[in-house]
């Protein structure tokens, strides 16, 4: 293997085998004869990362992204092929799954260092380290099974990174305790990231994909569907998983066939609110709208509809007196003098028929808040008279 | 290697600490229950039933007992512990790599360690009595044929009770049978000559016959006992590195 490559893996499959009985199996070491059920998770995959590169991997639940993940973190032996890798492998895959309760936590720290092979020396140098990120204070002295779970992943996290590894396995990791920590933890792999190792990214969400991953690889039934620069790959199985979507939708409620394939052609890619998050009363609010549309033949027409947080509808606001929509587009709704009060509120944006029959695609903003002004209490103005 | 030992380290801390976890007695429980079931035989034996259990009439039964039973204790906790590790520490087993059949030899040497407590209380009595002598520590090597030897049997179980896991339940009348089957509560020589033989089909009676030559008779066992117990202890741990070496792989598949 080269000296650039990081991880190759070549016809790698796993099989597994699904035993009725612990004993079969043994039956099967012993006699070789076969006692079991087979499920393929992944067939043949033939892929190279190279050093210092951010590989994402996506895919549907069941796609076999764990099973990968497993075999490349080495908690699972592929059923054939090769797995080649240039230097220490850390998973965030499991968090936490060595630790002992009865331990405290710097004891773990040693323990789980030991677990992956690091001798004591190397992780004495290191502990600080992991006990000023984890920032759990004197509750490191104390045994594990004295911490709240969120300071267990804390632990689990800062100790996983601390081994130091050169290649990084991260299994939706990000969302580790607090919304504090979920930052601080985001900020370290990225940092392992410019310090030029290697990772490998599974996620469900594609803005982090997009954000981390330099190439990513899309998943399906242990296949590889997909290779390709991040962009490219989340945005082809954006579209898929919104075609799957409208022909769920499309069976259910039996629509034609014109109008689910056009559901699936017209996207909204992105919306931004300014300002945002805080919203004075009386600001101009304005709601920037990226339409995509594949199809640039089907005519649409776009809704808003303005929700409290506690999803009270306020008011629906369509483009009816626009001739209908066709192709991208980027359009955008302003509300001059926001006559809101006090209060959090969303929108909601629809892609509709031109009919307003339809929805084609819907996409939720982010929360935005109207800061309290006046002593009187309500949530909207209205023009008003007083007669005395 | 290093490393090795210090994972060893780390699983036998483990294993001691979760052992002794909220248990106000600590490691006197080692001792205590032991030495209760000691006094259990003494009585049953020579009180109730008057037997004269064992020839050597200048060392009190008692003595007898407690020489052997410690070590008996150390095979016994062994064997039947190492069964369950696999299955005891399935998360990890399944998460983490790292080579697993440290955790039966940590499991195997945390039992010794409980067990030579027990050793050290004897050879304390023992002494205290006036009756020691500085040969006792021949003792040594055959404590470490033994340990070879549980060594291997607790691989060997280990890597199989995940797959056959009733398996466990008749290891404790096997164990029941070793036990009493061996020379611990009698002396060899009070065996029918006829069946003494067939003692020897039961490997601890090499060790604990081992024990007994050294600490009472004063004489280190013959030739053919170190060769016998060698060959016991050496083939066992082969047997047990083998087998569990085969079928590790397959933990992941069913635990």
């Amino acid at each position: 293997m080269s000296e650039d490559i990081a991880i190759s893996m070549k016809d790698v499959s796993k099989v597994y085998r699904l035993y009725q009985k612990p004993i079969d199996r043994l039956k099967e070491i012993f006699f070789r004869t076969r006692c079991h059920n087979e499920f393929v998770a992944l067939d043949g995959l033939n892929i190279r990362v190279k050093k210092g590169e951010t590989l994402g991997i996506i895919g549907e639940n069941g796609a076999g992204k764990s099973t990968l993940l497993k075999i490349i973190a080495k908690t699972l032996k592929p059923t054939s092929g090769e797995v080649n890798m240039n230097g220490m492998v850390s998973s965030l895959l499991e968090l936490g799954s060595g630790f002992h309760p009865e331990f405290t936590g710097i004891d773990n720290i040693y323990f789980y260092g030991s677990l992956l092979g690091i001798p004591s020396s190397e992780m004495k140098r290191r502990v600080q380290e992991v006990v000023s990120f984890a920032e759990i204070g004197e509750h490191i002295n104390y045994p594990l099974k004295t911490y709240s779970s969120g300071m267990h992943v804390r632990l689990a996290f800062s100790v996983a990174m601390a081994v130091e590894p050169d290649i990084l396995v991260v299994d939706e990791a990000l969302s580790v305790g607090d919304l504090y920590f979920q930052k601080k933890s985001t900020d370290k792999i990225l940092s392992v990231k410019e310090k030029g190792k290697t990772i490998l990214f599974c996620s469900h969400s594609m803005y982090y994909v997009n954000r981390l991953c330099d190439r990513v690889i899309w998943l399906k039934n242990g296949l590889i569907a997909m290779e390709g620069s991040a962009h490219e790959v989340t945005q082809a199985y954006e579209t898929y998983q919104l075609k799957k979507e409208a022909a769920k939708s499309a069976e259910t409620l039996e629509r034609d066939e014109g109008t689910a394939s056009a559901a699936s052609s017209i996207v909204i890619r992105d919306v931004v609110l300014t300002p945002f998050p805080n919203v004075r009363s009386g600001d101009d609010l304005t709601v920037g709208m990226e339409i995509m549309s594949m199809d640039d033949s089907v005519p649409y027409r776009v809704a808003a509809v303005l929700f409290r947080i506690d999803e009270l509808r306020i008011i629906s606001i369509g483009t009816k007196d626009h001739d209908p929509l066709y192709g991208s587009r980027n359009i955008s709704l302003c509300f001059p003098a926001l006559q809101l009060k006090e209060g959090t509120f969303f929108l909601n944006i629809l892609i509709m028929d031109e009919q307003f029959v339809h929805v084609y695609n819907k996409k939720a903003t982010s929360y935005f808040t109207v800061p309290k002004e006046s002593i009187e209490p309500g949530f909207i103005n209205i023009p008003y008279r007083w007669t005395i | 290697m290093i490393n090795w030992l210090n994972l060893v380290k780390y699983f036998l801390i483990k294993d001691i600490k979760t052992r002794y976890a909220g248990s106000g007695l600590g490691m006197l429980w080692t001792i205590m229950m032991p030495v209760f079931q000691i006094l259990l035989y003494w009585f049953v034996f020579s009180t109730v039933m008057r037997v004269r259990p064992h020839s050597n009439a200048q060392i009190p039964y008692v003595f007898f007992l407690l020489s052997t039973y410690f070590f008996w204790l150390a095979i016994s906790e062994g064997i039947s512990r190492s069964g369950m590790t696999i299955i005891e520490n399935a998360e990890i087993v399944k998460k983490v790599p790292f080579p697993i059949i440290i955790l039966p030899i940590s499991i195997t040497l945390s039992s010794y360690l409980q067990s030579m407590v027990g050793v050290i209380f004897f050879i304390l009595a023992f002494t205290f009595s006036g009756l020691s002598h500085l040969s006792m520590f021949m003792i040594v090597p055959v404590l470490i044929l033994q340990l070879l030897f549980s060594m291997g049997v607790g691989m060997l179980l280990a890597a199989i009770i995940p797959y056959m896991r009733d398996l466990q339940q008749i290891i404790g009348y096997v164990l029941q049978g070793m036990f009493f089957l061996s020379p611990i509560l009698y002396s060899l020589e009070t065996v029918p000559e006829n069946v003494r033989g067939l003692t020897y089909l039961n490997p601890v009676t090499l060790y604990i016959e081992s024990y007994h030559k050294i600490i009472f008779e004063r004489t280190l066992p013959g030739l053919g006992y170190w060769g016998a117990m060698a060959l016991c202890s050496g083939l066992f741990l082969f047997l047990g590195i083998k087998v569990f070496k085969k079928l590790n792989e397959g933990f992941a598949d069913i635990l």
